[in-house]
């Protein structure tokens, strides 16, 4: 058996529009990250890969398993949707014994796993507590213990960070870091942060096609040279802003401190613009002004 | 492991305050119903009343119709039920004149004469009001005078069942004289047949079996429409909770999960019935060893699963396919309409009724004769609803399947998707 994921040609349509474009992807062992705005299609190709959704057209084979074996692909596959909730009536290990019957496991194997796993995600002390007294945080690592509960090959999360704070967001991180020592993690975000913590492999998507794919290394090469910084007077902003791509910029006083890309390799620059390390959401940027000519989020 | 799956959806139900409401609501039926057993006695020879008994006899029907019509015609005021509910009808002068049209008609009367016997007897109808009103007293229907008149000998049944319909007509329908419900006329019982009810009673029914019908007859009304709030209620839990996604990617088969919460639902939805009968039961076995006759100890729970247990499995399959197919709670419309439609039609004969109807009626205790008429139409019609059940679940796991798989977005999540698109 397989220990990748493979698409060729995966298209998928609601009704007339066109949702996911001759989608070819290879996603290996460990974190991969798929990135893209919202709208993209990313939590498409994730249900499609979850066998939620069936592509229109194209081949999709999972570590071994054409799609087609959606029995197979569940068994294999743990699912975290970017709104997970469970009943809730239901406290903490009744959740995930629920579950856990669901998918099969006996009493002896829920009886082992459903504790460690709880302790895993730091809910050791909440057996009790009902989902609907969860914060979205606990909700969260309840979704990432439950998804593994059965211990799958593929463990598919959809925006899991969004609307966490820093805190939570970090933990959660690092959670996912962990799991995917011994299997595929596809981890679908517009957070440009929880990629650049967290994967070497990336994806990245846009109107339903797959722009960028490679390792993180790799995006960052593309805006390399391309990103500068410099201390303007505020008079100066509106005219930075019109001639380069700004990506950020820090306000102190009558002074800015901004932070931007060149809308060509060979533009010319002003005086004390100076070159700085490129990061993900640079190039992220850079990327997507390049491929769709798109300046409107800048 | 399904047994395990089973249970855990059982405390599902028991967790849900919609399962309370409709312990509730079973429980207040039976008792408001049902309460104390009320006890058939021996009749006596030279009694005044022993009940009525329904007549295939056109002659005691039209007599019995016509002293009906009289009595109406007096007071100005006509009963109906035109839409199964309660309707008092008064006519105008013109209309009143057209019902006198027709009591001439039936009674071969002429205008004068009619006027003659109709004087008298308001004469002594006046005697009774005054009397009853100087003893500060209400009046029994029983105590007018008969109306002297009697009905014509040639007249036909077809004449006069023709000149019934005329009047249901006229009455807006839904009246006793509408042609379906002529047919169900009553006339007083004798003491000779009251004892034959009494002797069946003990010998046929062994009590039991006759208290078992009553009891399905009542907790009928409400088990062909309550169990399908718990279907509707469980199908929608998964969206409400947004634990949707998730189960649909559990390992179970969509044959399991349906099922399991099916059988949940019927376990959860019997168990109490099963329990109010045992009051029931205890009471009419105590009966039977009073009077020392044979009584049978499985009665209820016999008449549970063969009356009652189909219109449970058939209120639960509504609710959980349309649920399923449509993502909202239009099972309750429909199971709602369809028990309207099935308590309306049996409104006139509460003792019998069967046909194709969801709820059938067999509101006494005794008339073993009637029973043994409609055994074979009710076990045909039981059979034919426990098959629609388990079409009906059948279906719901194959829409809940694709439903897993993306192939088949249901009616709502569109409307919904659509509203949200023109709001956005």
């Amino acid at each position: 058996m397989g220990t990748e994921i493979w698409l060729e040609d995966v298209n998928k349509f609601y009704g007339s529009k066109q949702a996911l474009k001759d989608i070819d992807l290879t996603i290996p062992q460990g974190m991969f990250g798929l990135l893209g705005r919202n709208g993209a299609g990313k939590t498409t190709l994730m249900k499609v890969l979850a066998t939620l959704l069936p592509a229109s057209s194209g081949e999709i084979d999972v570590c071994g398993v054409p799609i087609g074996n959606a029995g197979k692909i569940r068994e294999m596959t743990g699912y975290l949707p970017q709104d997970f909730s469970m009943y809730g009536n239901m406290g903490v290990y009744e959740a995930m014994d629920y579950l856990g019957v669901l998918s099969g496991l006996s009493k002896a194997v829920r009886k082992k796993r459903i504790p460690e796993l709880l302790e895993r995600v730091n809910l050791q002390n909440n057996y009790r507590t009902k989902v609907k007294a969860m914060s979205g945080g606990m909700r969260r690592r309840l979704g990432i213990a439950q998804a593994i509960l059965h211990d799958p090959k593929v463990l598919i999360v959809d925006e899991p960070t969004a609307g966490l704070d820093p805190e939570e967001r970090v933990r959660f991180r690092n959670l996912l870091c962990e799991m995917a020592e011994e299997r595929i993690v596809i981890l679908s975000t517009h957070i440009v942060g929880d990629i650049e913590a967290t994967c070497e492999n990336i994806a990245i998507m846009d109107a339903g096609e797959i722009i960028y794919k490679g390792t993180v290394s790799e995006l960052l090469s593309i805006a390399d040279g391309n990103v500068y910084t410099a201390d303007i007077s505020r008079m100066e902003l509106e005219k930075v802003k019109q001639e380069f791509l700004v990506t950020g910029m820090l306000t102190q006083g009558n002074h800015v401190t901004v932070r931007f890309l060149l809308r060509n390799p060979v533009q010319n620059l002003f005086e004390g613009a100076r070159e700085c390390e490129v990061n993900v959401e640079d190039a992220y940027m850079y990327l997507m002004y390049r491929e769709r000519g798109d300046a409107s989020c800048f | 492991m399904f047994l395990t799956l089973l249970k855990k959806e059982c405390v599902q139900y028991l967790k849900s305050i919609t399962y309370y409401i409709f312990l509730i609501a079973l429980v207040l039926n039976f008792i408001s119903q049902m309460g104390a057993l009320e006890v058939k006695k021996k009749p006596e020879p030279g009694g005044d009343n022993y009940g009525q008994i329904r007549s295939a006899d056109k002659d005691l029907i039209m007599k019995d119709t016509i002293d009906g019509l009289i009595s109406e015609y007096d007071r100005g005021e006509y009963t109906t039920y035109p839409i199964g509910f309660y309707k008092r009808v008064t006519l105008n002068d013109k209309e009143q004149e057209q019902v006198r049209d027709i009591l001439l008609f039936i009674t071969g009367l002429t205008e004068q004469e009619f006027k003659d016997i109709y004087e008298r007897y308001e004469k002594e109808a006046e005697q009774v009001r005054e009397q009853a009103a100087s003893e500060n007293r209400a009046i029994m229907e029983s105590e007018f005078p008969p109306m002297d008149v009697t009905i014509r000998e040639d007249l036909t049944w077809e004449e006069f069942s023709e000149k019934m319909q005329t009047l249901d007509d006229l009455l807006g329908g839904g009246s006793d004289y509408s042609k379906s419900n002529l047919e169900y006329t009553k006339v007083p019982m004798t003491y000779e047949q009251a004892l034959d009810e009494y002797e069946s009673l003990l010998k046929d029914d062994k009590v039991t079996n006759a208290y078992a019908r009553l009891f399905c007859d009542y907790m009928g009304i409400v088990l062909a429409i309550l169990p399908v709030f718990l279907a509707v209620t469980r199908a929608l839990k998964d969206r409400k909770a947004q634990a949707e996604q998730v189960l649909f990617m559990s390992r179970a088969g969509s044959a399991k999960i349906i099922l399991s919460r099916y059988l949940a639902a019927i376990i959860v939805t019997v168990v109490p019935v099963i329990l109010c009968s045992c009051s029931t039961l205890m009471q009419s076995v105590y009966y039977a060893r009073s009077i020392h006759v044979e009584y049978d100890l499985f009665a209820f729970i016999k008449h549970i699963v063969f009356w009652l247990l189909p219109m449970i499995l058939v209120s639960l399959s509504v609710g959980f396919f349309l649920t399923e197919l449509t993502d909202s709670a239009i099972a309750i419309l429909v199971q709602a309409a369809w028990w309207f439609f099935s308590i309306f039609v049996t409104q006139m004969n509460l003792v019998g009724s069967v046909g194709w109807n969801l709820v059938p009626r067999f509101n006494t205790v005794g008339s073993f004769e009637i029973y043994r008429h409609m055994e074979e139409q009710l076990m045909k019609n039981r059979l034919l609803y426990t098959g629609i059940a388990l079409v009906l679940i059948l279906f719901t796991v194959i829409v809940y399947n694709k439903k897993r798989k993306g192939e088949f977005v249901s009616v709502g999540t569109v409307l919904r998707n659509r509203k949200n698109k023109l709001e956005a």
